[in-house]
């Protein structure tokens, strides 16, 4: 038998499904209409609504536009009414709510001269928690070149007896802010991260991966399916490793180009070769698994009932939406080495020792169906 | 070439299946092998196809064990199982493509067996648009891309028409003339009728049967013996 | 004779979905009130007004409240524990950052590293956590250059111009130190939402009936046509098979729920996890909900059979199904909030059928009105059931195998 038609063929067979060429199409497709929903300047992780009170000072209005510009991954959005704004929260379409007064520049010289605020910033939460915390933090962020400017201004007058106007400090000051980054997020190898990052996206690739690694697992189905009518009586007893790696890549291959063209579609990809490189030991390592997994369930229905298993351990488990550290879940679980290995080498050697720990693991297992054969 | 199978013994689940099983054959015989329902038949032709592991026994051919010698055993015996060993998205043409060359497929589908089992008249069909005798031939063809001394056969014309019978009939008839032989699990009397020999797999053991026609009898024996 | 593999299956399941569902919520922002981010800092030693920086981080500032800050000696010690998940991030101050700043030269970075993987939500607050450390250096350092503007029009002498500035830093930095009172919260309650633990509760009951339906179906998978054909044959018509089917599914699922709901509740029952919705009444409460979820068993098994009858082959049977219901459960806000989504997913996620029984159940456990979630969930239903028929009826007359 060649190798290379026997490939050939079985992808053929795949291909002459019409279901099988649509969730081809479907993934790439549904990553780009997802990439579609993405904005211009990037999906925020949440909104939080903000009206500033009637007749504002400049202050308020100064801070408005602070908030409204800012390339946070809170969306500040500006509502007219408090009432109606009030109501978006209750109504979980917005994470907070804040309330601008309309004499903020009052509470600004209030707390640069230490005294008690009577008109704070209004915050309404529905639920207490740290982004509340952060959100708070990031509210106050966007205070401070007014405060500095303020404390600056008081200084000057107070301290130097230097009598500066409003115009001409905020000019000055406007003139003299620094447009610095003095904080820059690197991953593990050393490369920079991505500056726009879409939030809509973040578990996308961890989706992609788990959806791979059932592709793999539903192939074992089919293996057994087709051994089951006796497809591989023609073929040697089952010793030959190297044709099921041929029959699982049949079924693989055509998935991973799709999930690379799902990859590359979102702007997702860190480096052609490094994906590639990553994703083809991702994908070996999902073969021996899937093959372990095969020969220790051994019936088309005791494979089905795994699948979901695996489905929720690396939704859980891999890094997909978060990071759970569980040493002995985590380290049975391709997907887990892969998405932590996009940016960290240590991790590609580990999935290297993964694939040889379960090549061993799948050698073995063939070995003793070998000599179990007939008798299982 | 001479086939000599000896004391086959099979245990499955604690249970014995099969108990010394032995025969001797040569080239260009037919051997039937009769029995009830759940004896071991289709067992012994997993064990000799190489599909199962015995307990004990051999499969000797000339000297050469070939339950232990795996790449001889792939050349010289073929079996068809009693499935559909296709795969049925895929045509006639892809499915022979799986075990033939082109040329050596093309020659055989022209002048050889292939040709002989009448696969040329739906080369591109689809597996699952084919009748039953169409995908059991195909089957055959398949099985014999080795050009195998021995062909094995778990009731290769159940649930098949009459003309269709016939068919695989004569092709039995010119793979034995060709030097082939021919073992057959079977409950039909046609084909009983066709062997040069027959055994019954009865209480896991071995028995040479000499068919005379009579099928009453041979029931008897079947539940007797 | 399959009953007692399927009750341990679904036994299996509700433990992996319950053990999931504790390790999401005790990963969400709800329960880290009390848990905070770790960063981890290398370099601090450096620099002895950056140790008195960063003690002021760490004891004084509001900031706190959120962020355990966590000195290492070497970036070997903070990588490892990164690794470990010790710390959710580590920042590198490289020994020239101080001068940089000093000398307001800011030609020196500190690079933060944050997951080894790709980019995650942790990532995203760590961007916001140092976006806002930048802000107070690069808002003072606009402060004190305007200083420096002013002071260089005067003939100022050098130490006093230097111990203005110095001033004028301590002031504005005792500012930002009691910047909160700048704000005041007012906590309106849960209003229409849930809280989070009922949130991943209610979606995780959701994940349960899904998965364990897509597990159960494995015993339907390999089956051929045939035997529907002969059904069809003894007089049982093809809506009469499918709602046969459907009823025996209905059943399986339910029978599987409850064990999931009675292993979830002696978790509730022993305090490991915590509905604040249920306090008033636990075990009525749970039970109610039990009792609502049977609409949404029923609405899931209808999608199931529809889908696992429209879509032929084995492989795509999985993978597909899989594949709609990872999108489905995502745009649903299973995983994340909702919240996060723009609002046209939002919209879709909230009218497909996993949205749709979502509503349902947010409205069971808040003692609202079901009315029009069950209208839609009953729409749902009947789509699917009369899609199956549909799909039989063509299966029956083309026959052949699956």
């Amino acid at each position: 038998m060649n190798k290379t038609i026997y490939f050939l063929l079985l992808v053929k067979r795949l291909f002459k499904r019409p279901s099988f060429i649509f969730m081809l199409l479907m993934v790439p497709l549904l990553v780009l209409l997802l990439k579609g929903q993405t904005s211009d300047d990037g999906t925020r992780l949440l909104d939080i609504g903000v009206y500033i009170e009637e007749n504002a000072d400049s202050d308020a209005v100064t801070l408005m536009d602070t908030m409204l510009k800012s390339g946070s991954s809170f969306r500040f959005c500006r509502f007219d009414s408090k009432d109606e704004m009030i109501e978006s929260l209750k109504r979980v379409e917005i994470h907070e709510a804040i309330v601008i007064p309309a004499d903020f520049s009052q509470a600004l010289n209030q707390i640069i001269n230490y005294k008690k605020i009577t008109n704070p910033i209004q915050i309404y939460i529905r639920e207490q928690g740290v982004s509340h915390k952060l959100i708070r933090e990031i509210i106050n962020s966007s205070i401070f070149p007014q405060l500095a400017m303020k404390s600056t201004g008081r200084f000057m007058r107070e301290v130097e007896g230097i009598d500066i106007g409003e115009s001409e400090l905020k000019d000055k000051f406007e003139a003299n802010y620094p447009d610095v980054q003095l904080f820059v997020m690197a991953y593990a190898d050393g490369t920079l991260a991505e500056e726009e990052f879409d939030v809509l996206l973040i578990p996308l690739r961890g989706m992609l991966a788990v959806w791979l690694m059932i592709c793999s697992l539903a192939a074992s189905l089919y293996y057994v399916k087709d051994a089951n009518n006796g497809l591989f009586t023609w073929r040697s007893g089952g010793k030959r490793i190297g044709d099921k790696l041929l029959y699982y890549l049949a079924v693989m291959i055509p998935t991973a180009m799709t999930y690379l063209i799902a990859v590359g579609a979102s702007s997702l990809m860190v480096n052609v070769f490094r994906e590639i490189g990553m994703l083809a030991l991702y994908v070996v390592a999902l073969i021996i698994l899937s093959n372990i997994v095969r020969l220790l369930c051994r019936s088309i229905k005791n494979i089905g009932i795994m699948i979901p298993l695996f489905a929720i351990l690396s939704l859980v488990f891999s890094p997909v939406f978060m990071d759970v550290k569980f040493g002995p879940v985590n380290l049975c679980l391709p997907t887990y080495f892969y998405l932590k290995g996009v940016h960290n080498n240590s991790y590609v050697i580990g999935m290297v020792i993964y694939i040889v720990a379960a090549f061993a693991i799948w050698t073995g297992l063939e070995l003793y169906n070998q000599k179990l054969r007939g008798k299982e | 070439m001479q086939f000599d199978i000896s004391n086959i013994n099979m245990t499955y689940k604690k249970k014995k299946v099969l108990t010394d099983v032995s025969l001797s054959f040569g080239q260009g015989e037919s051997i039937g092998i009769l029995g009830e329902n759940g004896t071991g038949k289709s067992t012994l032709l997993s064990i000799l196809s190489g599909q199962f592991l015995p307990d004990s026994g051999s499969f000797m051919m000339d000297g050469t064990d070939l339950i232990k010698n795996e790449k001889l055993r792939q050349n010289v015996v073929a079996f068809v199982p009693q499935g559909t060993p296709l795969i049925e998205e895929l045509t006639a043409r892809d499915n022979l493509r799986l075990w033939y060359s082109k040329d050596s497929m093309l020659a055989s589908l022209d002048s050889g067996f292939l040709g002989m089992l009448g696969i040329n008249s739906f080369i591109d069909v689809p597996v699952h648009k084919m009748s039953g005798g169409m995908k059991k031939r195909l089957a055959i063809g398949c099985a014999i891309h080795a050009n195998p001394k021995v062909l094995l056969l778990d009731e290769p014309t159940a649930s098949l028409d009459i003309l269709c019978k016939e068919r695989i009939y004569t092709y039995f008839d010119y793979f034995k003339k060709s030097g082939g032989t021919i073992l057959l699990v079977t409950h039909d009397e046609r084909e009983i009728s066709l062997m040069d020999r027959c055994f019954i797999l009865k209480n896991t053991k071995f028995y040479p049967y000499s068919y005379d026609g009579n099928m009453m009898q041979l029931a008897n024996n079947l539940r007797n013996e | 004779m399959l009953l007692p593999k399927i009750m341990l299956i679904a036994f299996g399941f509700s433990l992996a979905v319950i053990i999931a569902c504790g390790v999401v919520i005790s990963n969400s922002s709800a329960t880290k009130d009390s848990v905070k981010f770790s960063v981890g800092v290398v370099g601090t030693k450096e620099d002895s007004y950056l140790g008195m920086g960063l003690n002021l981080l760490k004891n004084v500032d509001d900031i706190k409240n959120m962020l355990d800050i966590i000195e290492f000696d070497s970036e070997e010690e903070a990588k490892q524990a990164l690794d470990g998940l010790e710390i959710s991030a580590y920042a590198v101050i490289p020994p020239e950052f101080v001068d940089s700043i000093n000398y307001f030269r800011n030609d020196s970075q500190i690079r933060y590293y944050s997951d080894s993987g790709q980019k995650g939500l942790s990532n995203v607050i760590m961007d916001e956590v140092s976006t806002i450390a930048s802000n107070i250096i690069i808002c003072a350092e606009a402060g004190l250059f305007t200083l420096q503007d002013i002071l260089n029009e005067t003939q100022i002498d050098s130490q006093k111009y230097w111990e203005d500035v110095n001033s004028l830093f301590m002031e504005i930095m005792s500012v930002v130190i009691i910047r909160s009172e700048l704000t005041e919260i007012e906590d309106l309650g849960m209003s229409l939402g849930l809280t989070t633990f009922a949130y991943y509760f209610t979606t995780f009951s959701l994940i349960y009936i899904m998965l364990i339906s897509f597990a159960k179906t494995s015993y339907h998978i390999g089956q051929t046509k045939e035997f529907e054909r002969m059904a069809f044959a003894f007089g049982i018509n093809k809506k009469r098979q499918v709602m046969s089917e459907y009823v025996a599914i209905c059943v399986g699922n339910v029978a599987c729920f409850v064990i999931f709901e009675l292993l979830f509740g002696i978790v509730f029952v022993t305090g490991i996890i915590s509905i604040t919705e249920f306090r008033d009444n636990p075990v009525g409460n749970f039970l109610l909900f039990g009792l609502g979820m049977i609409p949404v068993i029923m609405l899931i098994s209808a999608m199931e059979m529809f889908l696992f009858e429209i879509i032929s082959g084995l492989i795509n049977k999985i993978v597909v199904v899989f594949m709609l219901y990872l999108i489905f459960t995502y745009i649903s806000g299973f995983f994340y909030p909702k919240e996060i989504l723009p609002a046209t997913v939002r919209f879709i996620g909230e009218y497909i059928p996993t949205g749709v029984s979502f509503e349902y159940l947010r409205m069971v456990i808040q003692k609202k009105s079901i009315l029009l979630p069950i209208i839609e969930i009953l729409i749902y239903m009947s789509i699917f059931i009369a899609g199956t028929i549909w799909a039989r009826r063509h299966n029956i007359n083309k026959g052949g195998a699956e």
